[in-house]
């Protein structure tokens, strides 16, 4: 009896395969809603509850992707002219991990505090933090992106 | 009664989370650049050996931003904060530049991945 593989041309078993790009990819959809969302706040407050969601979401795509890269830490080997500078970058990028988490959860904290009133006067100094971590977040990540090429 | 609570807006409990995550930050940096210079610190951070010292730098930035944000929280409850304001959200954006220059691998160039 013929055995069935269920995994051979399947969409999932693809995905599965290639996990931290996927989710890489994923973050940096969510971000693009993100980014504008955060922007938005001033003029529509209501828009919070769909940028905690975003926040909450890229958290844990965060942490999974970062568990998955340090899961494979010891097949970063590299070799030939570009060793040293890789294995630098390499070390940066891990060094710069942690920026996003923070930012993000700081970003989280602030806005459930706020709520709807994040686009008040008095809550300027808030919103422009949100903003300056959701963006500053999307910049390094794209960084951790880059140094990963190399 | 209660919606006078659920109107309120803690706002120490916001800038407890940039003041947290300011000095968490500001303490990273330092521990990259103790971990680069002092093996006793290396080997302190390192949890894991596959991973490095960096297993023992997140786990403890992860700590320490905890215990900053529960002691703000708990020193900073219920008072007026709106004069700690800018000055908090200041000393958070320099903190980040700092961790982002520091990190650099020009000033801190060990390797703290397996490879």
């Amino acid at each position: 009896m013929q055995e069935i593989v269920f995994t051979q041309g399947s969409l999932i078993g693809a995905l599965m395969a290639q996990a931290g790009p996927v989710l890489f990819g994923t973050m940096l959809v969510l971000f693009g809603g993100a980014l504008v969302i955060s922007l938005l706040l001033k003029t529509s407050p209501k828009l919070f509850h769909l940028l905690v969601a975003f926040i909450c979401i890229l958290l844990c795509l965060w942490i999974g992707v970062i568990s998955l890269d340090l899961a494979g830490a010891s097949a970063n080997a590299t070799i030939g002219s570009l060793a040293q500078v890789s294995a630098l970058l390499s070390t940066h990028r891990v060094l710069l991990v942690p920026i996003p988490f923070f930012l993000l959860l700081n970003a989280l904290i602030t806005l459930l505090v706020y709520g709807e009133k994040i686009s008040d006067r008095h809550a300027q100094t808030y919103r422009h933090s949100v903003i300056l971590s959701v963006w500053v977040s999307f910049i390094l990540i794209l960084l951790i992106g880059f140094e990963s090429l190399i | 009664m209660f919606s006078f609570f659920k109107n309120r807006i803690h706002e120490s409990i916001a800038l407890s989370a940039s003041l947290s995550a300011a000095l968490t930050l500001q303490v990273g940096w330092i521990c990259v650049l103790l971990i680069e210079r002092s093996e006793h610190v290396r080997k302190w951070f390192t949890l894991s050996e596959k991973i490095g010292p960096v297993s023992g730098l997140y786990l403890k930035m992860l700590v320490l931003f905890i215990l900053f944000f529960g002691v703000c929280v708990l020193v900073r409850r219920g008072k007026d904060c709106s004069h700690w304001r800018a000055g908090v959200q200041w000393f958070f954006v320099i903190s980040l530049i700092m961790y982002f220059i520091f990190t650099l691998p020009v000033l801190s160039s060990f390797v703290i991945v397996a490879l």
